[in-house]
């Protein structure tokens, strides 16, 4: 068992979390881009190249999962979000406004 | 769990590997800041000694054994990578290959993850390399005393991420799953001008931008509402908390969620709170059913390690 293995992820309010659950990749960008201290190094990359790697990314996975997309809504299960359904608007991390806010107003122009 | 080939448990780091030794051009990868005390510990005094083996143990991105640097009163988690794949250009070009950044990222998370069980640390951001361990020195001493700060206010703490969504309609009102079929007002519904049926089209018109105009006013209530409680949400918890920071929100393409994100926060804690903490948003998640609720942790407090956060 790893360390990983230790953490776990679960919707709040189900009665079994579910340890050993593989980290998803988005929650530990956010933390290893956005977060940790910032120092300086010799060749690191600066802070705005990370960010621009970052939305760089971000437009490669969009194609990438307008496919995928495709395939998985042929198949949509029980409880599975609507294909299609309104989404938050893409921000890009370190962005300076709260999150929830930002979320929020998208939100509702894209649905109001 | 572990990526292949990035994460060696097997002690004894490179020297031990087959076709190991010193690569010929090698950068310092940084994972984390801790206090002197962790170079101390590297050095070795009693209590001690265990936890240098236990940082003996840990391989870090490319494989390399991760070793401690100190100066200035501050240690420095180190692992040595090779120049030609963690250069400046080249670190570059991979940065953009979503498994390599995946591999990576889980591999720097590794590290920090077990070092922050044994000593107070904080977390370095990812892609922070030197040419040399004294150009690690001397990032550290300029930065001396903004470091101990930060490591005083975040070391040995612990983040928690809550994510809440707004739960849609169907499922709310349902109790459940089982709405595949989409929820009512949606234009992928079929429900629009360019469909109104005959009927509709002759006498019942009206009917139906009545019917309409109230499915609309019963999203908005229904948003307000989710907006709302995930405000409260934030609010709450961040009270509770030592400090509290917004991330933005995920972009559906990366989290495969595609349910609006109202809350994506992180929340820093003693590392013995996580049962109140848990208690606190389980119970918001049964009180706001039009919220989804998702919890992540414990973290190393990555999102607390910036001196530019200015808390919440």
């Amino acid at each position: 068992m790893t360390d990983a293995d230790k953490y776990w992820t679960a919707e709040a309010g189900t009665d079994a979390y579910a340890p050993g659950e593989r980290l998803a990749l988005v929650d530990l960008l956010d933390r290893v881009l956005a977060g940790g201290v910032v120092i300086t190094g010799e060749i690191t990359l600066s802070v705005a190249d990370v960010d621009l790697v970052v939305i760089s990314l971000r437009a490669l996975l969009s194609s990438v999962s307008a496919l995928a997309g495709q395939a998985a809504s042929d198949q949509t299960g029980p409880g599975e979000a609507v294909p299609g359904d309104a989404v938050p608007g893409e921000s890009v991390p370190g962005e300076a406004v709260p999150g929830h806010v930002v979320a929020a107003e998208r939100y509702a122009e894209h649905e109001g | 769990m572990s990526p292949a080939g990035i994460i060696r448990p097997e002690p004894g780091g490179y020297r031990d590997l087959p076709g190991g030794g010193r690569p010929a051009k090698t950068a310092v990868w940084a994972y984390a800041i801790a206090g002197s005390g962790a170079g101390d510990l590297a050095a070795g005094d009693l209590a001690a000694g265990d936890l240098a083996a236990g940082l003996r143990q840990l391989t870090g991105v490319g494989g390399a054994p991760v070793r401690v640097t100190s100066c200035s009163g501050l240690g420095m988690l180190v692992s040595d990578v090779s120049a030609a794949q963690f250069g400046e250009a080249a670190l570059r070009r991979n940065l953009e290959d979503l498994d390599w950044l995946d591999q990576v990222a889980r591999a720097h998370h590794h590290v920090i993850d077990a070092a922050a069980r044994l000593f107070p640390l904080l977390p370095t951001r990812l892609a922070t390399v030197y040419s040399s361990d004294d150009a690690v020195c001397a990032a550290l001493a300029e930065r001396r005393a903004a470091l101990r700060g930060a490591l005083r206010r975040v070391g040995g703490r612990v983040e928690w991420g809550v994510k809440a969504y707004a739960m849609p309609e169907s499922e709310i009102t349902a109790g459940g799953p089982g709405g595949a079929g989409g929820r009512g007002g949606t234009p992928a519904g079929g429900v629009g001008p360019g469909r109104i049926s005959t009927a509709e089209a002759r006498g019942g018109g009206l009917a139906y931008l009545r019917r309409r105009r109230e499915q609309l006013a019963a999203g908005r209530e229904s948003r307000a509402a989710a907006v709302g409680a995930a405000r409260a949400l934030h609010g709450a918890l961040a009270g509770q908390a030592e400090r509290a920071r917004l991330h933005p929100p995920q972009a559906p393409q990366l989290s495969g969620v595609r349910l609006p994100m109202l809350l994506n926060a992180a929340y820093l804690l003693p590392a013995d709170g996580a049962a109140e903490f848990a208690a606190a948003v389980a119970a918001h998640a049964s009180a706001h059913p039009e919220l989804r609720i998702e919890l992540t942790g414990p973290w190393p407090p990555y999102s607390f390690a910036g001196d530019d956060d200015d808390g919440r």
